[in-house]
């Protein structure tokens, strides 16, 4: 549905000439909910903005609906562009416009009569929950129930694909569950293909298929979202995963932490599982095979696209070194992902 | 105050109110598509032409710094030209009409200034054409500033319009000067400064009135 080939933009300003997006690539499929993720000043906010062709790439395509944006003109572009729902974090509601008037407005442009027009928008107002609002002003709104309107106003020329711009970064966690569920109702009700860039990953996890990494301008990991958390590749992701998913642990134990085995010392593991494998005991067995005592230190389970995923951060503490390390080796063998952070004193 | 005073009083009001509403109106009129090309030719912009938009300024920017009284008489053989004589009511309102387009146009430009980039963006997104873009979204959202503006305009037109009496053009200021002034004739005098001072209170208070129906920003 969506198809960005080797896209490049360069901002030339005061200075030097900034990279926002280098040679990105990527497909959504229709029906999907692609999420790009990224630190600010990553460059998702640039390629979100090529596909609709509010900035305009440097080099490279952008197909969305079977057609290269960037080969029409002025006035097939504006067809093109009724067809991409774009929602923002600041909402973007005409001030002077009441709620109804404001979905109405893509319907105006479009030429549509009164009669018509009414007929698209009050079924809008009922979807997002916005019905008894159709006479305020964005002013009397609230920030979730003006997000709403912005999202009621991009379905109104009931488009293929609906770009989301940081749609939830200006709202409160609450009200963010809230808008990412209405995003997910539609699309599942409407078959509607998603596009969001976010710096929280939350929204991720609770909302997205799959996802894409972006730091300095390209994409340095992709894949489904479960994999993606499951199994991070690249320093930046574990270090997104990490902070979205995992407490960290108390200082006291990671001012103890050293790199390297010594004796006295018993290391620290952090055992990452998915699916099934959190039903497993594996650390009772692991406790009764080999002798060893696990002190869990912390623990967690989360549903990412409805898969549990667990996180555990254990101290193996074994009778010496050797002992240690046999555990170490049998756990590593399960179908886990094993890592030791380092060694700590009892 | 005698009869004949007050009829005087009488035809100079409607003098003035007829400069000023014509020229305001004709004003606001070349005015606001002037500030709206002032800003859409503006670098960055849709319409972007910075040698049009530099040429507009200088030449706005002149106009609005020659003082009214000079303008008034500068201009002559244009007012000649335009209505077929330089003295009278109808001949002051081509200097003042004169007056009122640069300063309508900085107002819109300032105004249209005001809407969020944002708003524009997303109708851009709609697949909104430059024009629709203008009507739908800028001077709809502008509309409080723009009203604002015009009425310091039409305010200011009343304030211009005493000096109209330079070329015969009669009004409300040009009685003060004549009869309260020149003939020590301190009724008329105060007569003509309190009419227009309630005339001024009217029109900002029409404006106020107006702004507050179009600006849904304060609940």
């Amino acid at each position: 549905m969506i198809s960005l080939k080797h896209l490049v933009k360069t901002y030339h300003g005061h200075g030097a000439p900034v990279h926002a997006v280098c040679d990105v690539s990527l497909d959504v499929a229709e029906g999907r909910i692609y999420g790009v993720i990224g630190a600010s000043g990553a460059g998702k906010s640039t390629l979100i903005r090529c596909v609709n062709l509010l900035e305009r790439p440097d080099a490279g395509e952008v197909w969305v609906n079977g057609r290269d944006l960037l080969t029409l003109t002025d006035a097939e572009l504006r067809q093109a562009r009724r067809q991409i729902g774009m929602i923002f974090q600041h909402f973007n509601l005409l001030s002077t416009r009441s709620v109804f008037d404001n979905v109405a407005l893509p319907l105006e442009l479009a030429g549509l009569s009164r009669s018509d027009i009414v007929a698209r928008v009050q079924p809008l107002l009922a979807l997002t929950g916005l019905e008894a609002r159709a006479n305020h002003y964005p002013a009397q709104l609230s920030g979730g129930q003006k997000q709403r309107v912005a999202i009621a106003r991009a379905l109104a020329s009931e488009p293929k694909v609906l770009l989301c711009d940081e749609a939830t970064s200006a709202l409160d966690p609450e009200t963010t569950r809230s808008i990412l569920a209405l995003l997910r109702d539609i699309n599942e009700k409407l078959g509607l293909t998603i596009l969001l860039i976010t710096h929280e990953m939350d929204v991720i996890k609770t909302l997205c298929d799959e996802v894409a990494l972006m730091e300095d301008g390209a994409v340095v990991e992709r894949g489904p979202v479960q994999a993606f958390f499951a199994r991070p590749q690249s320093a930046t992701a574990k270090r997104f995963v990490q902070a979205a998913l995992e407490r960290p642990l108390p200082e006291t134990i990671l001012s103890r932490l050293q790199s390297a085995p010594a004796a006295g010392l018993d290391p620290l593991v952090r055992i990452t599982y998915v699916g099934g494998q959190v039903d497993a005991p594996v650390l009772s067995h692991l406790s009764r095979e080999f002798g060893v005592d696990v002190n869990i230190l912390s623990s967690q389970i989360e549903l990412i696209q409805h898969q549990p995923l667990g996180f555990m951060v254990a101290q193996v503490e074994a009778q010496d070194q050797p002992a240690a390390e046999t555990a170490l080796a049998w756990l590593q063998q399960q179908e886990l992902q094993v890592e030791v952070l380092g060694y700590v004193s009892r | 105050m005698s009869a004949a005073k007050l009829d005087l009083l009488t035809s100079s009001l409607w003098e003035t109110l007829y400069m000023v509403a014509v020229s305001g109106g004709l004003g606001a009129l070349l005015g606001i598509p002037l500030g709206i090309l002032l800003y859409t030719t503006k670098p960055g912009r849709m319409l972007q032409n910075h040698w049009l938009h530099r040429l507009l300024g200088i030449v706005i920017n002149a106009t609005r710094s020659v003082p009214f009284i000079i303008l008034l008489v500068a201009i002559i053989p244009f007012t000649r030209w335009i209505v077929g004589t330089s003295i009278g009511t109808t001949a002051a309102i081509v200097p003042l009409t004169l007056g009122a387009i640069p300063f309508v146009a900085r107002i819109t430009e300032g105004a249209l200034n005001e809407v969020p980039g944002g708003l524009i963006e997303a109708a851009q997104a709609m697949g909104a054409t430059p024009w629709q873009i203008v009507r739908k979204v800028l001077l709809a959202e502008a509309m409080p500033g723009l009203i604002h503006g015009l009425t310091l305009m039409l305010i200011t037109l009343i304030g211009y319009s005493a000096m109209a009496g330079a070329i015969g053009g009669g009004g409300l200021g040009d009685l003060g000067i004549r009869y309260g002034y020149q003939r020590f004739d301190s009724s008329m005098m105060i007569s003509t400064v309190v009419i227009l001072i309630v005339l001024v209170q009217l029109v900002q208070s029409l404006g106020d009135w107006l702004v507050r129906r179009y600006d849904h920003t304060r609940h």
